[in-house]
């Protein structure tokens, strides 16, 4: 396979699979590969016309669609990277997106292919070239880009091409939005091996009563999302009226999958491979477990994160820098090798204090606490053991609290804000204090309001207090603990 | 079962569960829930469950979109209905 360009394999596979359906839209329309080839042809045209060259980013803000996925491809051939957003954002948090990775086009729903492809030629591979940037949320209240290369991405489709081994034909869902990093997995292992994309509708992929009836007609093969929309389905989705015959495997990632939950699903789908994979996108996946066909009757916590992928390296490091190789320590989960970015958009790396050196090495300390366990019968694996800083994940989406509280403080009549998590029945609950300014007052609904509008929909809080002052520390800090109390 | 006690259970679910904290006269019949943002997707699965076994109804998939939950009005109108059917 390739390891050092996304785009050429799939480039191959217009040749080899051209009759063979490459995406299947929302509403079931279906593009086969020569299709596809075309349209994203038409697509770098038109992007060439726009005056884009070779180093460029382009921005996406669009719903998924044929033509989306197209588009994608078209910015890849030009030798342009593509950076995708949540077209439903506020569009505030979308121009700073633009703005910061000063983007040569913005691509969005109205931006139509060019007539005729014309004689657009593939650019030459570079493996060290942006593929696209990633934006996730950043704990200053801006989101933040992750920049991955050619050869970032390729290192981790061809491990998950060995790992899952695809079949020509196979079916793979597109549950996750292409602005979250699930959906590397879900666009280009198809498109690598001559299998296709089924499009979720939107209004399906958050209704798990729907979802399995989706999987079912689709015929999907491989099924990946966050392990939430899994356990709605194992709670509501009625798993157990349907036969899955062509679903082979599921992948999770994301965040953590309830083991009460994990057991039901093992249990109604026995014959399917389950796989945990673990990893933030600065890393693509970096470790991986496979769930065993009979989940231990005693075991209470959730399943490992398991081991380093083969593409790259995970280890643990306590806070001296030295690695943890005993069982039974929590410690720093840190990665290196060529899925690992190397900085952040538009900082450099030597000012990135999550990116490390240890012996001459770079790591990338995810903020991820982990601890080696010796499972029964098994090799050593690393259990995942919290965060060490502010951040929270719900959906699978990461939430800087900190975030949260800029939007809060937008509000006009908000002096300011304090924001923690918790939990309620196993979901994260994201809770909020706030100072309303002199004379003012401030009601739950106006706040949710504000939120809906000046927030992404899954960083909206939960909980509101309003409060005539914020509890402080004797430093003068918010006192968080004593708001955790309250 | 009367009218006014579906509202009563639709409101003190909404006032409960999605909006703690707030005053119950803010939370007016024909607020606009869905569109507005006030009541996510996760919000309506839990909605759903909720109005299914406090009502003894079932609810459809297609049942649960802006049409019947978008305000409290409309979400004791698809109840009662649902109950009469």
């Amino acid at each position: 396979m390739s390891d050092r360009s996304l785009i050429a394999p799939v480039i191959d596979s217009f040749a080899r699979h051209a009759d063979r359906p490459a995406v299947t839209d929302a509403d079931g329309r279906v593009a086969t590969y020569a299709e596809l080839d075309l349209l994203s042809r038409r697509f770098g045209a038109r992007f060439l016309d726009a005056g884009v060259k070779i180093g460029d980013r382009i921005g996406f803000s669009r719903p998924k669609s044929i033509e989306t996925v197209a588009a994608l491809i078209g910015a890849l051939r030009i030798g342009a990277s593509f950076v995708p957003v949540d077209h439903s954002a506020p569009e505030h948090r979308n121009e700073h997106i633009f703005e910061d990775c000063r983007v040569a086009l913005r691509c969005g729903e109205d931006l139509l292919p060019a007539e005729q492809a014309g004689a657009i030629e593939d650019c030459p591979s570079d493996p060290d070239r942006l593929a696209y940037i990633l934006y996730t949320s950043g704990s200053t209240g801006l989101p933040k880009g992750v920049p991955l290369t050619h050869r970032n991405a390729a290192s981790f489709v061809d491990w998950c091409v060995r790992t899952l081994e695809p079949r020509v034909g196979d079916v793979f869902s597109s549950h996750a939005s292409f602005h979250f990093d699930l959906s590397v997995l879900d666009l280009w292992v198809p498109l690598w091996t001559g299998g296709s994309i089924a499009i979720t509708p939107p209004d399906v992929a958050q209704d798990p009563r729907r979802l399995p009836n989706f999987i079912v007609e689709r015929g999907i093969t491989n099924w990946y999302s966050v392990p939430s929309i899994l356990a709605l389905m194992v709670e509501f989705g009625r798993l157990e009226d349907l036969a899955f015959d062509r679903l082979r495997t599921i992948c999770f990632a994301g965040e953590v999958f309830p083991l009460p939950m994990l057991r039901r699903l093992r249990e109604q789908l026995p014959e399917v491979r389950l796989l945990n994979l673990y990893g933030p996108t600065e890393t693509n996946v970096c470790t991986w477990y496979e769930v065993p066909g009979r989940i231990d009757a005693n075991r209470t916590e959730p399943m490992p994160i398991g081991t380093a992928c083969d593409h790259c390296d995970v280890a643990l490091f306590d806070d001296a820098g030295q690695r943890v190789d005993e069982v039974g320590q929590v410690a720093r989960v840190l990665a290196r090798g060529a899925p690992v970015m190397n900085g952040y958009w538009g900082r450099p790396p030597e000012e990135t204090p999550s990116l490390l050196t240890i012996d001459g090495q770079r790591w990338y300390d995810t903020g991820d606490l982990g601890e080696w366990d010796q499972v029964r019968g098994g090799e050593r694996q690393i259990v995942f053991r919290g965060r060490r800083d502010r951040m929270v994940k719900r959906h699978g989406y990461r939430i800087e609290l900190g975030e949260v509280e800029a939007g809060l403080d937008r509000h006009p009549d908000v002096q300011e804000s304090a924001v923690w998590s918790g939990e309620i029945e196993g979901r994260v609950v994201i809770h909020a204090a706030v100072v309303p300014r002199d004379g003012a007052t401030l009601g739950v609904i106006p706040l949710k309001l504000h939120c809906a509008a000046a927030l992404l929909s899954w960083m909206s809080p939960d909980r509101f207090q309003v409060m005539d002052a914020l509890p402080r520390t004797s430093t003068g800090k918010v006192d968080y603990a004593t708001l955790r109390g309250a | 079962m009367k009218t006014d006690d579906i509202r009563e259970k639709v409101r003190a679910f909404i006032l409960d569960e999605i909006l703690p904290g707030e005053r119950p006269e803010n939370l007016l019949d024909d607020m606009p829930l869905r569109t507005s943002g006030l009541i996510d997707s996760m919000g309506t699965i839990r909605m759903t469950s909720y109005l299914e076994s406090t009502f003894g109804i079932s609810i459809a998939a297609h049942e649960t979109g802006v049409e019947n939950f978008e305000t409290v009005d409309s979400i004791c109108q698809f109840v009662a209905a649902k109950m009469a059917s």
